[in-house]
C-alpha cells in the first residue's frame, strides 16, 4: 500500500475508533437532533392551518414535510471541522498533530470526514430511506449519484470553509461564538430554517451565489426530483468554482497561520 | 562527529495579554494590556551527532520555545537553523520522520485519550511505517523497561500523569528517531520509572548514537543524561559548556540536612551557610570538599546525630544566584 494512503487509512481508523469510544452518547446526541424537523413540521402545520391556503411558495404541506425531513437528514452529514480545529488549538493538542509526518490540516480533514461518515451511515441514510417510503419521490440511480456527488462536494467546500475559520483560534484561542454565528448563517442560507425559494427575490439572488445552498437545499431538491440533469451540471460547475476558491483561501490562510502558532509555554 | 543541529541567531517574540489587577470583571477581557515577550534573543549553538545537550533556564526563559522551534512547530522571527540538514519550520513533515519529542506539558500528549494506549502505538507504527517485527521488539522492550505491561490496554484517559508521560515517551521513540527532544520528560514519573526512562535514553545514545536535547529542572536528569549544558536566560544564551564546567560556575556545593537528637551542640555555621534551622534539624549549603573534612565526618558519626543526607543543590535555587552574579558582573 502506498505510504500516504497507509497513513490516511491509519488516521481514519483510529479516529473512527475514537469517535465510537462513547457510542451511546453519540447515538443520544443524534436522537436529540431528530426533534428539529418535528418542531418545523408542527410549526408549518400551524402556518398552513392559520393561512387557510393549500400551498405556500408553490409547496404543499406534504411537500413541506418532505423538505424538512430530507433537509434534516443532510444536516447530519454536516462538517464540524470548525469546532475540531478550534478545540485542538485551545487545548494545545495541535502540538501532537504537528509532531507527526501527516500534517495538522490533513489530520483534521480526516477526523472531520470520519465524524460525517459515521453520522451519514447512522442517520442520513436511514432517514432518507424512511423519507422514500413515506413520500415516494421519483428517485433514480442518476438522482442518487447526483446526491452523493453534491454531498461530497459540499462537505469538501464546507470543510475548507470551517478549517479557514477554525484557524482564527490561533490568534484569539476561543472562537465558540464565531462558530455558532456561522453555523446559524450556514443553516439559514443553506435552507434548513426556511426553503430558499421563500426568500425575497433580491435575497434569493444573493443566496444562490453562495455555496451554502449546496449543503441542504440542493440535495433536498434533487431528492424531490426538482432538479434535472442540465441544471445539475450547472450546479457542479458552480461547486467546482467554490471548491477552488475555498481551497486557495484555506491554503493561503494556513500558510500564514502556521507562522503564528503558539503552543502554550515558552 | 557530524553536526546534526546548527542554530544561528534565532530570535522569537510572543505577544501575550495581561489583565490589570482589580479590573472590572466585565471589562477585563476588553482592557487587556498587550505584552511582548522576547522568548528567544539571538541564540546560536551546534549539536554533534550522539551528543546529549541539556538546555537549562528558569521558567519562561525560552527553553520550550527553542525546542518547539527546532522541531518545526514554531517559526522564528529571525535567524536560521538546520536540524539533520533540514530547516525545521519549512520542512516539518520531512523532519518528523527523523525526530521524536516528549513534552511534560499536559497539552503535549500525543496519545488518543479515549482509546487504550496500544491503539495509539499501533497507529504510530502505521504512520511511521515501522516494520512489525521491529515494532513488537521495541514495544516489548520499552513496556517492560518502564513497567507498563499492565496498562497498555487501559484507556489513556484513566491513566495517571506518570503513566501518560511514559506512554508519550514510548510513542516518541517507537520509530527510533535520530534526535530525541525531551521537554521536562520526567514530570510526574515515580523514582523507579524515572531511572528506567533515563536508562532507556542512555542506551539509545550508546546503541544508536541518538542525539538528545533535554530541558529539565532536575539535576539528577542532567547528571544522568546530559554531557553538555546550554544555559539560557531571558532568551539569551549565557553559558555553553560541559556539565562539569557548569558545576564550577555554580560552585561545587551540596545541601546537607542533619537531624539531631535534641538541639545541636555546636556552631554549625562553621561548616557552611545555614539555609534552614529548627530545634533538631538543620539544612546547610556546604562546599563538596567539606564532606571529607574530619570535623564534619566526626560530627555526622557522633551520638548527637540521628540522621543526615547530602544532595546536590536544587537547580531552582542555584539559577537565581547565578543570574544575579551575572547581572552584577561578578561572572
Amino acid at each position: 500500500m502506498d505510504l500516504r494512503i497507509q497513513q490516511l487509512n491509519a488516521h481514519f481508523m483510529i479516529s473512527l475508533k475514537s469517535t465510537m469510544a462513547y457510542f451511546s452518547d453519540f447515538v443520544l446526541r443524534i436522537f436529540f437532533q431528530l426533534t428539529e424537523p418535528i418542531i418545523f413540521a408542527l410549526l408549518w402545520t400551524a402556518v398552513y392551518a392559520a393561512s387557510g391556503t393549500s400551498t405556500i411558495a408553490g409547496m404543499s404541506l406534504t411537500s413541506m414535510y418532505e423538505y424538512y425531513f430530507v433537509v434534516a437528514a443532510f444536516a447530519y452529514s454536516y462538517s464540524w471541522l470548525g469546532w475540531e480545529v478550534s478545540e485542538a488549538v485551545s487545548e494545545g493538542r495541535v502540538l501532537g498533530y504537528m509532531l507527526r509526518p501527516l500534517g495538522f490540516p490533513t489530520a483534521m480533514f480526516v477526523e472531520s470526514l470520519v465524524f460525517a461518515t459515521v453520522r451519514t451511515a447512522l442517520t442520513t441514510l436511514p432517514i432518507l430511506a424512511l423519507a422514500t417510503l413515506l413520500f415516494h419521490p421519483a428517485l433514480s440511480l442518476a438522482s442518487i449519484l447526483m446526491i452523493m456527488l453534491i454531498m461530497i462536494m459540499s462537505f469538501s467546500i464546507m470543510s475548507l470553509f470551517w478549517f479557514t475559520l477554525g484557524c482564527m483560534a490561533f490568534y484569539v484561542t476561543e472562537i465558540g461564538g464565531v462558530i455558532m454565528f456561522f453555523t446559524f448563517t450556514n443553516m439559514m442560507l443553506g435552507g434548513t430554517v426556511i426553503p430558499l425559494q421563500m426568500f425575497p427575490d433580491m435575497v434569493q439572488k444573493a443566496v444562490f451565489l453562495l455555496p451554502f445552498q449546496l449543503l441542504f437545499y440542493v440535495p433536498a431538491r434533487i431528492f424531490s426530483g426538482a432538479i434535472n440533469t442540465a441544471q445539475f451540471l450547472g450546479i457542479v460547475e458552480f461547486a467546482i468554482a467554490w471548491l477552488i476558491i475555498m481551497g486557495m483561501f484555506a491554503f493561503l490562510v494556513w500558510d500564514r497561520v502556521k507562522r503564528k502558532i503558539n503552543v502554550f509555554g515558552i | 562527529m557530524a553536526k546534526v543541529i546548527r542554530v544561528s541567531s534565532i530570535s522569537k517574540k510572543f505577544v501575550t495579554y495581561q489583565s490589570r489587577a482589580g479590573e472590572n470583571i466585565f471589562l477585563a477581557s476588553m482592557r487587556r494590556k498587550k505584552v511582548i515577550k522576547q522568548a528567544l534573543d539571538g541564540i546560536s549553538f551546534d549539536v554533534e551527532e550522539g551528543e546529549a545537550l541539556a538546555i537549562l533556564g528558569r521558567n519562561g526563559s525560552g527553553k520550550t520555545t527553542l525546542i518547539k522551534t527546532l522541531t518545526g512547530i514554531l517559526h522564528p522571527d529571525s535567524g536560521t537553523a538546520r536540524v539533520l540538514g533540514l530547516v525545521p519550520w519549512k520542512e516539518r513533515e520531512k523532519l518528523a520522520w527523523k525526530i521524536g519529542m516528549v513534552s511534560g506539558a499536559a497539552s503535549g500528549s500525543v496519545m488518543f485519550e479515549n482509546l487504550p494506549a496500544i491503539d495509539t502505538f499501533e497507529y504510530l507504527r502505521a504512520i511511521y511505517n515501522v516494520p512489525k517485527r521491529d515494532f513488537e521488539y521495541r514495544l516489548e522492550y520499552l513496556t517492560e523497561l518502564l513497567n507498563m505491561e499492565d496498562v497498555l490496554k487501559r484507556q489513556v484517559i484513566y491513566m495517571s500523569l506518570g503513566e501518560k508521560m511514559k506512554c508519550n515517551f514510548i510513542a516518541a521513540v517507537l520509530h527510533m528517531p535520530k534526535i530525541l527532544f525531551l521537554d521536562e520528560p520526567t514530570v510526574g514519573i515515580d523514582v523507579t520509572s524515572n531511572i528506567s526512562l533515563r536508562n532507556a535514553v542512555i542506551e539509545m545514545q550508546k546503541e544508536y548514537k541518538t542525539t538528545v536535547v533535554l530541558t529539565t529542572h532536575i539535576i539528577d536528569d542532567i547528571k544522568a543524561m546530559a554531557n553538555r549544558v546550554v544555559l539560557i536566560n531571558n532568551g539569551k544564551k549565557v553559558f555553553d559548556g560541559d556539565k562539569y564546567k557548569l558545576r564550577k560556575i555554580f560552585g561545587d556545593k551540596k545541601e546537607l540536612e542533619i537531624r539531631f537528637y535534641g538541639k545541636p551542640h555546636e556552631d554549625l555555621s562553621r561548616f557552611g551557610k545555614i539555609l534552614e534551622l529548627e530545634d533538631d534539624y538543620v539544612k546547610l549549603e556546604i562546599e563538596s570538599t567539606m564532606l571529607r573534612s574530619t570535623r564534619l565526618v566526626k560530627l555526622l558519626n557522633s551520638k548527637y546525630v540521628a540522621d543526615y543526607n547530602a544532595s546536590d543543590l536544587d537547580l531552582n535555587s542555584v539559577l537565581p544566584a547565578y543570574y544575579s552574579k551575572l547581572k552584577s558582573g561578578e561572572i
